[in-house]
């Protein structure tokens, strides 16, 4: 064969080759795996008549906190997991097990419930927030604002716009464990708290310069409080 | 793909594919024109190739081992004038007689040229075998592959699948360019058995021809009958083909022209054969197919306006979409294919190779029903690719004597998938990664629900609608064969081997991601490769084999791939003499199935804990059959052949029946559910005996006819039985497939061919048949035995048993220098087909569970609410009738011809039935809304657009005919297809 009729044939059969090897439907990849769901759960230690706390979650530690403070949402493995409260210098604890659902947001509020005195460390109040597109969505440039009351009194909370102080709602009353919905606003609003026959508990006072979901949270006497910023 | 790359490389150089001859053979007597004697040592060549002989001391020659084609055949010797025959047809598997008489050069001073005609009767034949070549095919106003084959005396189409002499679709076999390429597998899909793995371009084709069965025994794994198509051959001058055609016009969406719609069809084709030298040629062909709606229906538009859900199928009430749709073509419904084949010959004397190729991928929308409207993004798509590898090297011992080697490597691979998420199933069913595409779920796992308006369901966007699943096909295969002619004894001793590699994979797609995230157990599970291999087994019923259980591929285990093998050994010795052919061969066939087998069920020991079959056995029994094939052709005269059959013939039955994973096993053998398609066990090969007896008969120089008849008996075919089980049993009652259905046909085919003559050309088909069994397919008993019956032992006609069918084509054509300038070179070739019905049975009972949307239609998939209210197949469908028209116009320029044409499928856009509903007989009325005591109370909760929308989805379009039993009601609507070839 000549040399040009034999690069004639090779060019034939290279254009052919390659048209068959880009073509062949790809089978082999596989098609399910395995997976590591995780759930991004955060701890807020709100128990003001109790030494400071440690969080185990399937034997390892992934909290100490002082009273009034939180963690980072963790990044823990969904699923069932044995968590312990240990608190009052390590002499108290308190174990639970739960379900940790996967791609969600869990708040974890450790409280002191006064129906039952300061010794014992109440079963964590959870919050469940879902991250996906549900029920409750994160607007952008917006404010989403709830409250909770763990505190030892009947509570209302008042939402302001943070322009003009103008009132956006006053709730009803909101006893210990309740909270309200979501109200969504423009960005810095602020809040006030009253009790249940109106007095002041918590004076006027800012919250939501960033936007995203927020809690503010009633707890002790009624007279602290503290914001938790959930996204 | 280096893998691959080695195994082709492997097969060709090592192997030995059951490659069937796509070869025939020329023999004549060479003779003085004067004085009749022969002459001795005169050459015989066939032009532009290396394939010659020299005559014997009778003028006798024989030229063996001829590619299918067409060929000018030079005579010559000394003190001769030489003489060129031109376009001597050689046909597979036949001999071509061609007897030469020379005149002496003192009498004829010029080169004599004699234009061969086909021969209207094939003497060597000792089968009915109906062949088609490029020139005929081209002409005809139908294309593809199953549009020439069913238009064959003794082949049945119906609902799109073939049938062969009243056997099952699975019956049929395929080859290409001589490999077995039949999909010996087949599908879960209603009744879907059988077909070809390897897509055929039809400018490709050199010739298709039909088998009705009869053929001798170097043939097997087809017990109804072979479709061979053979490709083309470079010819000794460059020659380049362009083709594209369209329907068209402006006509989409929704738009007529000359009342007809645009199925959104468009075909390019491109050819080249190139002689590169003289001894080596090659032959391309591509092919790209593009058609928006892939499946021609009468369909109906409509529009409903604004309607707003009634919440009753759990979505928000008060919601509303615009329904509305445009009539013509299904949404949803296309089909994309890139084709390209070829062979490459290469001679080199005394050792011949021919090496050929296909490839096919594809893509398609596999949309069918209206309810998906909303949602047509994720109606699933299907890939689909096909490689065709096949060589064949023969070397010529003596000229008599030669020895063929050949291997093939088939290649097929498909996968269904839903267009967002493809390969990863575990997001099908993920709120959180509809929620990227902007479809917002009910809860983490539950897709949005459907839409309800008035009664009728439609798919909200987002739903997930689409499930996965993807199968690996490959056959390596390999022969060898030495023939030698002996006097008038053509000997051919051969053997062949086909080993098959099968992998699936499919999954429950609505349970992967539910079944991990909504259990807290699972969520910890679904970590260890292990246990979430358990959960893929025992929650989300995984089908897998050569693919573990997270869809990866493995070669080996109790998971792996399926191994069916076949070898065959044969002998056949096909004698000619003056007055009688004889073809008498004897077939050997080794094949194991590789399905699963045991003795007892007792043995099987499935595991619920972990869904797996403990001690089943994989592959097992081999089975081995002798297949005695004899066949006479009596040349009564050079007019009159009468042709006689006998064989034995033996396949295995569609392998899906017994192909499943173990999760799917202990699924089906622990009970309490209904299966349509159970699994089978201990599965044998079906076997036909099969006599033929026939008569060819030229009535004058142009017009020959064929009367063919046959009986066969088939019995293995797939049935469903019932194993009921004792309470101390460890295994629950069950389905399962068995060798139980028995099948006789009988028949008469009839087929008339006209010559070209004073410009026409013409065929007519006819087959007259009885086609009897005790099922017309494998699970056609299952909801007989579900309520408590037996399988049936009495044989009724079977439901694809149509016992009239034909066709008359009529060709017209002015050739070159004929008719003056614009009918010269105007063909115009008329299709006519018909058909009678088929049989079905009138019945009557509940919709049983069925939404009202569906009405109280009678369903194939769950018939266990039906009760027939005749015997079984006592009532036919009506006639269906068509009409195909063809006009081509070819122009010369120069050194290019164009030519240009129109083809127009069902020309009178006849609606014909083709299906009915059980309960009326009636293709337009289903029964249901002409009832006012079946459906007033619904008609009464939804009002008149309940009425209006069944109307028109249902009664009109058929959409619960076919979401409930896969067919419609009525035949393809016309269709206007225009286009241009250009040849260089």
């Amino acid at each position: 064969m000549k040399h040009s009729q034999a690069l004639r044939l090779a060019s034939i059969v290279s254009v052919l080759a390659a048209f068959v090897l880009v073509g062949c439907v790809d089978v082999d990849n596989p098609n399910v795996s395995t997976v590591d769901l995780r759930t991004l759960t955060k701890f807020v230690y709100l128990n003001t008549q109790s030494d400071n706390l440690r969080v185990t979650v399937d034997g390892s530690v992934v909290a100490q906190l002082n009273q009034g403070g939180e963690t980072t949402y963790l990044n823990l493995p969904a699923g069932k997991r044995q968590i312990i409260f240990t608190y009052a210098g390590g002499t108290l604890s308190d174990t639970v097990t739960l379900s940790l659902p996967q791609d969600r947001k869990i708040n974890f509020f450790c409280v002191y419930d006064p129906s039952v005195g300061i010794t014992t460390l109440q079963r964590p109040y959870i919050e469940v927030h879902t991250t996906y597109d549900g029920p409750v969505q994160y607007i952008p440039e917006k404010v989403l604002v709830r409250f909770i009351n763990f505190a030892s009194v009947a509570a209302k909370f008042r939402l302001y716009k943070g322009s003009d102080f103008t009132i956006i709602r006053t709730s009803a009353t909101i006893s210990f464990g309740n909270k309200t919905n979501y109200d969504t606003t423009a960005l810095g609003p602020q809040f006030q708290v009253l009790s249940a026959t109106n007095d002041v508990l918590v004076d006027v006072a800012p919250i939501g310069a960033s936007d995203g979901r927020y809690s503010v949270v009633l707890y002790g006497d009624g007279t602290v409080y503290k914001v938790i910023k959930e996204d | 793909m280096r893998k691959l790359s080695l195994s082709v490389l492997l097969i060709l150089l090592v192997s030995t594919t059951l490659v069937y001859a796509q070869y025939g053979k020329i023999s004549g007597v060479v003779t003085d024109q004067e004085t009749k004697e022969p002459l001795v040592g005169a050459t015989v060549i066939l032009e532009g190739t290396a394939y010659g002989a020299s005559t014997d001391v009778d003028g006798n020659y024989v030229i063996h081992n001829v590619p299918a084609g067409s060929y000018n055949v030079k005579v010559s010797y000394i003190g001769y004038q030489p003489t060129t025959i031109v376009g001597v047809k050689v046909v597979a598997g036949l001999t071509r007689d061609l007897n030469v008489q020379l005149v002496s050069s003192a009498v004829q001073t010029k080169e004599v040229t004699v234009i061969a005609e086909r021969p209207l009767i094939e003497k060597t034949a000792t089968n009915a075998v109906r062949m088609q070549t490029a020139e005929e095919i081209e002409k005809l106003p139908v294309r593809g592959i199953q549009g020439y084959v069913r238009l064959q005396a003794g082949v049945v189409e119906q609902n799109g699948t073939l049938y062969i002499r009243g056997s099952r679709s699975d019956e049929v076999g395929y080859i290409v360019e001589g490999a077995n390429v039949k999909n010996i597998i087949g599908s879960n899909a209603r009744h879907d058995y059988g077909g070809s793995l390897v897509t055929v371009i039809p400018e490709a084709l050199e010739e298709i021809s039909v088998q009705a069965g009869g053929y001798s025994a170097e043939f097997g794994g087809a017990n109804a009958g072979i479709v061979q198509q053979t490709f083309k051959t470079a010819g000794s001058d460059v020659k380049i083909t362009l083709q594209a055609e369209t329907d068209n016009f402006g006509n989409y969406p929704g738009k007529k022209v000359l009342d007809t719609y645009s199925y959104g069809w468009s075909d390019y084709v491109a050819t080249i054969s190139l002689p590169i030298t003289s001894k080596l040629k090659f032959f391309g062909a591509f092919q790209n197919t593009f058609q928006r709606d892939r499946d021609l229906w009468f369909w109906s538009g409509a529009d409903f306006g604004y309607l707003k859900d009634n919440g009753l199928s759990g979505g928000k009430k008060g919601d509303s979409a615009l329904v509305k749709w445009d009539a013509g073509n299904v949404p949803g419904r296309m089909n994309n294919r890139y084709t390209v084949n070829g062979t490459l010959s290469i001679d080199l004397n005394p050792l011949q190779v021919r090496l050929a190729g296909g490839f096919t991928k594809s893509r398609n929308q596999n949309n069918g029903q209206i309810r998906n409207l909303f949602n047509l993004a994720r109606v699933a798509v299907g890939d689909n690719s096909n490689l065709l590898l096949s060589g064949k090297a023969s070397y010529f011992i003596t000229q008599n004597t030669f020895l063929e080697a050949t291997a093939s490597y088939v290649d097929q691979r498909n996968k269904s998938y839903d267009p967002l998420f493809g390969d990863d199933v575990m997001k099908y069913q993920d709120s959180v990664a509809a929620a990227a595409y902007g479809f917002q779920f009910v809860t983490l796992t539950q897709p949005p629900m459907p839409y309800n308006f008035s009664g009728f369901q439609f798919r909200r966007p987002g739903a997930v609608i689409s499930g996965f699943s993807k199968d690996k096909r490959v056959n390596m295969s390999g022969s060898v064969a030495l023939t030698t002619q002996i006097e008038n004894h053509e000997l051919k001793l051969g053997g062949s081997y086909e080993y098959w590699t099968v992998s699936h994979w499919d999954i429950d797609v609505t349970s992967v991601y539910s079944s991990v995230v909504n259990s807290a157990e699972n969520i910890n599970l679904a970590r260890d490769r292990e246990q979430f291999a358990k959960i893929l087994r025992s929650v989300c019923t995984v089908n897998n084999y050569g693919f573990d259980e997270f869809g990866a591929p493995i070669t080996s285990g109790p998971d792996g791939p399926k191994n069916p093998y076949f070898g065959a050994a044969y002998i056949q010795d096909k004698m000619e003499f003056q007055d009688i052919i004889v073809n008498a061969g004897l077939r050997y066939d080794v094949m194991n199935l590789d399905g699963w087998y045991f003795n007892d069920i007792r043995e099987i020991g499935y595991n619920l804990n972990d869904y797996t079959l403990q001690t089943v056995k994989k592959g097992g029994r081999t089975f081995q059959y002798f297949s005695p094939r004899l066949g006479f052709s009596f040349p009564a005269s050079d007019r009159t052949v009468f042709h006689l059959q006998y064989g034995k013939f033996v396949q295995a039955p569609p392998l899906y029946a017994t192909y499943r994973s173990r999760a799917m096993a202990v699924f089906v053998l622990q009970g309490g559910y209904f299966f349509n398609n159970p699994i089978g066990y201990n599965l044998e090969p079906v076997k036909t005996t099969q006599y033929e007896v026939g008569f060819a008969q030229q009535l004058s120089d142009a017009i020959a006819l064929d009367i063919t008849g046959f009986y066969k008996n088939i019995h293995g075919q797939l049935q469903t039985a019932y194993f009921p089980q004792p309470a101390t049993s460890p295994v629950s009652s069950y389905y399962a497939y068995v060798n139980g259905d028995f099948e006789t046909v009988m028949g008469v085919e009839f087929t008339l061919r006209m010559r070209r003559t004073e410009r026409v050309q013409a065929q007519v088909n006819y087959t007259l048949q009885d086609a009897r069994g005790t099922n017309s397919y494998a699970n056609g008993t299952i909801s007989l035995l579900n309520t408590g019956g037996t399988p049936p032992s009495m044989v009724v006609p079977l439901d694809y048993a149509q016992r009239h069918r034909g066709s008359v084509s009529i060709d017209y054509r002015w050739g070159k220098n004929d008719g003056g300038p614009i009918l010269e070179q105007l063909g115009i070739n008329l299709l006519f087909t018909f058909n009678s019905g088929h049989p079905f049975t009138r019945a009557t009972g509940s919709g049983g569970q069925q939404s009202v949307d569906l009405g109280n239609l009678l369903n194939d998939a769950d018939a266990r609410t039906r009760m027939p209210v005749e015997p079984i197949n006592s009532s036919t469908t009506p006639w269906v009738y068509q009409i195909d028209l063809r006009i081509d116009k070819t122009f010369s320029l120069g050194f290019v011809d164009v030519n240009v044409y129109a083809y127009v499928q069902n020309l009178l856009n006849t609606k014909n039935v083709i299906n009915v509903y059980y309960r009326t007989g009636n293709a337009y009325d289903d029964g249901w809304l002409s009832d006012p005591v079946a459906s007033g109370k619904t008609v009464q909760t939804y009002g008149q657009t309940y009425v209006d929308l069944y109307r028109v989805i249902n009664l009109e379009n058929n959409q619960h005919q076919f979401r409930q039993n896969g067919f419609v009601n009525f035949g393809s609507p016309r269709q206007i297809r225009v286009g241009a070839r250009v040849e260089l």
